[in-house]
């Protein structure tokens, strides 16, 4: 009896083993700009070094059967998985290209990709399977442009240009560069900002069909002919003084700027 | 450096005051300054106001009337007036053309001073719309943004500003930039230039985002003549369903209002 117990509890553990199994790919980059489309789950995270790694449970939940043993994937893209992680990476000095090749096998892995802290990130998703991008630790510009994945920003600096069709972007910021601008633009969704309470930004709230809500102390601009740019759908402002732009847009859903 | 001290540099460097070492220090520290750049915007924008102005100018009569005044005053107190005591008529009439020179150096003066403001003012916003289009052509998003930002701020002058809008609506690489210039020349979505040039961009626009914001601008309108261009993105095969559903919507909008 004791002998089936331990059994089956060694045969559980080497189940739940095999399905959090990350697979690893790790390769050194030709230059500091990072173009990833089509992944539809996909952390980033900024790290100190100088390698590229990327993990993933690809392999467990995607992988081609045996009678496609020695064959090509096609795909419409003409892409080939040369990572072993369901990506066709390519690596020159105009940027590096992540590419998720097309697949219909599989189709829920994850991945996260550690990539140095200061490289620009450019991310572009437009199928409907997307689920989420979220950034940590990155000084770079970052880029997004997504259809459907909602979009969670943390411990960036900007510049930034985020916009998402479906999906919802929150942001946490806190050492903001005064460089460029920080812009986030959802259509259907939601947009929350959390800043520090001290930035100084010039700021421009729209929401079209939705409301806007902000505990922050944004000094009005006023137009023109001396009327204050503010209504129920659109604020134009200072914080603390100016600085970056900082843009947050929603079409038929609210907007949020609240300080820290 | 405190605020007074700001805004007197930033009026010096408007009139054209400051030496060349001088103004090239305050536009270091209205690019570094978030304060001494808000205080430099609201400066242009005074200097804006100044511009629509119209200016004094001093009635072309009113030497004429002036000597007129004396000759009739002259006659007058020369006939019904004698015995009474009054200054000599020499030494009145040299008061009279001081006042009168006076007056017209005052109002020559304003004259001159609103001159040198627009002149500054000229200069200065000839100096952002320089940096607007640098910035658009600068290789970051951020960058390209913030360029479209400044073009909605600026005064229109001209339609050069505008021009450089629709340009980066229409051609500028990035989505994001797209959409900020249409949010941006949303605001003169009364100018017809400004609506062809939208519907230029929906016909050839790929981004979703995009082209649900110029059907959102162009259904604001409430001008019919746009029903057939959106019949045009509704019928093509390559608009996204949720592009084609905003469409409908444009239309509903232009029909109903």
């Amino acid at each position: 009896m004791k002998k089936i117990l331990l059994l089956i509890i060694l045969s559980i553990t080497l189940c739940e083993w095999s399905v959090l199994a990350q697979t690893t790919h790790t390769f050194k980059p030709n230059a500091k700009k990072v173009t990833i489309t089509g992944i539809d789950a996909l952390v980033i995270e900024g790290i100190s070094g100088t390698d590229i790694v990327i993990e993933s449970d690809y392999e467990q939940k995607a992988k081609a059967p045996e009678r496609a043993s020695g064959l090509k994937l096609m795909t419409s893209t003409g892409t080939q998985d040369n990572s072993g992680l369901g990506l066709a990476i390519k690596n020159n000095k105009d940027g590096v290209l992540i590419q998720k090749i097309e697949s219909n096998c599989g189709g829920e892995e994850s991945y996260t990709i550690r990539i140095p802290s200061s490289y620009n990130i450019k991310f572009d998703h437009s199928s409907y399977t997307g689920e989420y991008v979220r950034i940590s630790g990155i000084s770079g510009e970052i880029d997004i442009t997504a259809n459907y994945n909602d979009v969670l920003l943390e411990d960036v600096t900007g510049p930034m240009a985020v916009k998402t069709v479906y999906g919802s972007i929150e942001v946490i910021l806190d050492n903001i560069s005064q460089d460029g601008s920080l812009s986030f633009y959802s259509v259907y969704e939601y947009v929350d900002l959390k800043i520090p309470s001290n930035l100084k930004a010039n700021v421009s709230l729209k929401a079209t069909y939705g409301q806007i809500y902000s505990n922050c102390d944004i000094a009005i601009d006023k137009d023109e002919d001396g009327w204050k740019q503010i209504t129920t759908s659109k604020v134009k402002g200072v914080l603390n003084g100016g600085g970056v732009d900082l843009i947050a847009k929603s079409a038929y859903e609210n907007v949020y700027l609240r300080s820290y | 450096m405190s605020n007074s001290v700001w805004e007197n540099k930033i009026i010096d460097l408007l009139n054209g005051e400051l030496s060349e070492v001088e103004a090239h220090e305050v536009r270091q520290a209205i690019a570094e300054d978030s304060a001494a750049f808000e205080c430099y915007k609201h400066f242009v924008n005074v200097n804006a106001q100044l511009d629509r102005m119209e200016q004094v100018q001093p009635p072309l009569g009113l030497k004429d009337d002036f000597y007129q005044f004396l000759n009739t005053y002259d006659t007058g107190t020369t006939g019904s007036h004698k015995g009474e005591r009054r200054l000599p008529v020499g030494l009145m009439r040299r008061a009279a053309i001081g006042v009168l020179l006076i007056a017209v150096g005052l109002l020559f003066g304003i004259n001159i001073v609103q001159k040198g403001k627009i002149s500054g003012l000229n200069s200065e916003i000839g100096h952002m719309e320089s940096k607007m289009f640098a910035l658009l052509e600068n290789e970051s998003v951020g960058d390209r943004i913030k360029a479209v930002s400044m073009g909605s701020d600026l005064p229109i002058r001209d339609n050069r500003v505008q021009d450089a809008l629709v340009r980066a609506m229409i051609n500028d690489e990035s989505g994001h930039v797209r959409l900020a210039a249409v949010d941006a020349l949303s605001a003169f979505i009364e100018n017809e230039a400004v609506r062809t040039a939208m519907v230029r961009a929906l016909g050839s626009e790929k981004d979703p985002a995009v082209q649900i914001a110029l059907i959102n601008a162009l259904s604001q309108t409430r001008d019919e003549k746009f029903i057939d261009d959106l019949d045009r993105l509704i019928e093509s095969d390559e608009t996204l369903d949720f592009v084609r559903q905003e469409a409908h919507l444009g239309k509903i909008k232009l029909i109903n209002t």
